[in-house]
């Protein structure tokens, strides 16, 4: 066996998967070949740290200094001055009252004539469940159903984006 | 020449019982064969060790969608499905005979669905096969292995499902759903499959523990009186049901958004499902769900990936009725007013 043909067996080697005289062929070529046996090492540690994997924590006190830096009076200077030498023009005064009062009436208008964010969430979740429950059927198709589910509540997700 | 009379007689009633009895008999040995076939699927899904890589491909708002998959198979219902290829790359599905866990990367979260109260297996197998033509189409080959195309189509002659069956394990290999119009709606096809005598058990362990989770759970079924207990109001009864579906039970089904019981009442004919949803209108307006947002007399029908949803308003009650075919919502809609 050479070591393209045993790197393409060996995450199923790894999960002990491969039997019989294939399996005495990768270990013959893992013990002459230390490539493979290398890679064969990587492999069940990527595994090992899967296993292992622990949500990471961010370092202590970095919330702070993200506040600090954004509510410095440094900041503070850099973000208002521009606005307020926008402001200070009459012309764009009225244009900044215009555009609110559009966005105002186009928002009102919309929500009154369309179904709802919100709407849209418990509709999904109302068809999430009918799908899952439909999966548990011994002939169902489990696989494309969950790609479905999962596609469904990413578009829910980014729903909820848009409403924050 | 009486002698010949009689036996030539004898004959003909001997011929005439035969030609009659014969396809009788062929006919129930069918249908034994087609319930030993599909009790085989059944026992596969619990029995079978396998290994399998493939595609899985459905519409998503207009589009098709495939991914690159991993199945692996255990004993005892045991299943982990991983999604190999963008937009899915990462998904990992895990679930045996009780639940299911659906682990997103995208949205660091686990689904977890409790779906331990699902029907009898056997009323399954016996409402499928009386409410749907189910027959071997031909036999081939699928992801290398001998195989038998079992094709199930409805009353109306429509096709709902293809699957190809591993001739010799009865594994499904290969999987295409039709919408009520017989168009494509979803696939997954197995292009290689290896038999293994067991997998490793962390496989299928439970990835809950270091994510944040939710849990789309339905509790045992109850009864009717409990349900409307429950949640509050007289649950409503449609007075029109497709023929062949039958009641798979009464749950009371609690919303992540809002802190309102609905009731969930669900029909099956072995192979399609329909699902309705119910609450207080004014609940259903003041948590903006379902038909809540619309005007109170309007009948609102929309395309799903997978099925389709009528909402409507009847009573003081707000409903969303889930199912394959519109037209059969329509009407039940229609009767529950």
């Amino acid at each position: 066996m050479d070591c393209n043909e045993t790197q393409k067996l060996l995450s199923e080697y790894s999960l002990d998967l491969v039997q019989g005289k294939t399996k005495v062929r990768i270990q013959e070529h893992l013990a002459a070949c230390p490539t493979c046996s290398a890679e064969l090492t990587k492999l069940e540690r990527v595994m090992a740290l899967i296993d292992d994997l622990q949500p990471l924590e961010p370092p202590q006190g970095l919330w702070n200094g993200v506040y600090n830096r954004i509510t410095s009076p440094e900041a503070e200077h850099k973000v208002r001055q521009p606005a307020w030498g926008f402001f200070r023009r009459p012309v764009y005064r009225w244009v900044a009252c215009l555009a609110a009062v559009l966005f105002v009436a186009i928002f009102t208008f919309s929500r009154a004539h369309y179904p709802g964010p919100q709407e849209h969430f418990v509709v999904n979740e109302y068809v999430q469940s009918h799908v899952t429950t439909s999966s548990q059927d011994f002939l169902s198709d489990t696989v494309s159903l969950n790609s479905a589910e999962t596609l469904d509540d990413r578009d829910d997700s980014d729903s909820d984006s848009e409403t924050l | 020449m009486k002698r010949y009379i009689i036996t030539t007689l004898a004959i003909f009633a001997a011929c005439i019982l035969l030609g009659v009895s014969f396809p009788a008999q062929s006919a129930q040995t069918d249908n034994r064969d087609l319930d030993a076939l599909l009790t085989h699927v059944q026992d596969a899904a619990a029995n079978v060790v396998c290994v399998a890589e493939g595609t899985t491909t459905l519409h998503h708002h207009g589009k098709l969608v495939t991914s690159a998959i991993k199945v692996y198979h255990g004993t005892q219902h045991r299943r982990r499905i991983e999604y190999l290829t963008p937009p899915l790359k990462g998904l990992i599905v895990i679930s045996d005979e009780k639940h299911t866990w659906r682990y997103d990367p995208k949205e660091d979260r686990v689904v977890v669905t409790d779906h331990s109260h699902s029907s009898n297996p056997e009323d399954r197998r016996k409402s499928l096969v009386s409410n749907h033509r189910v027959r071997i189409a031909c036999t081939g080959k699928k992801a290398g292995r001998d195989a038998i195309l079992l094709k199930m189509t409805s009353a109306t002659g429509s096709i709902k499902k293809e699957i190809w069956l591993d001739a010799s394990t009865y594994e499904k290999l290969a999987n295409t759903d039709y919408n009520d119009k017989g168009e494509f709606e979803a696939s997954t096809e197995f292009t290689s499959i290896k038999y293994v005598n067991s997998l490793p058990d962390r496989l299928f362990k439970d990835p809950k523990r270091d994510h944040p989770f939710r849990e789309l759970s339905l509790s045992k079924p109850i009864s009717l009186e409990e349900l409307s207990k429950q949640v509050g109001f007289k649950v409503s009864i449609p007075t029109f049901v497709p023929a062949g579906y039958k009641l798979d039970g009464y749950w009371v089904y609690k919303s992540r958004r809002h802190p309102v019981n609905v009731a969930y009442t669900r029909y099956t004919d072995g192979l399609d499902t329909i699902s309705i949803f119910e609450m207080r209108r004014d609940d259903a307006c003041k948590f903006h769900v379902g038909h809540g947002e619309y005007p109170a007399d309007s009948y609102i029908a929309k395309d799903l990936a997978r099925g389709h949803i009528g909402m409507m308003t009847a009573h003081g009650r707000s409903f969303a009725i889930i199912g394959d075919d519109p037209r059969k919502i329509k009407k039940i809609a229609d009767s529950l007013k």
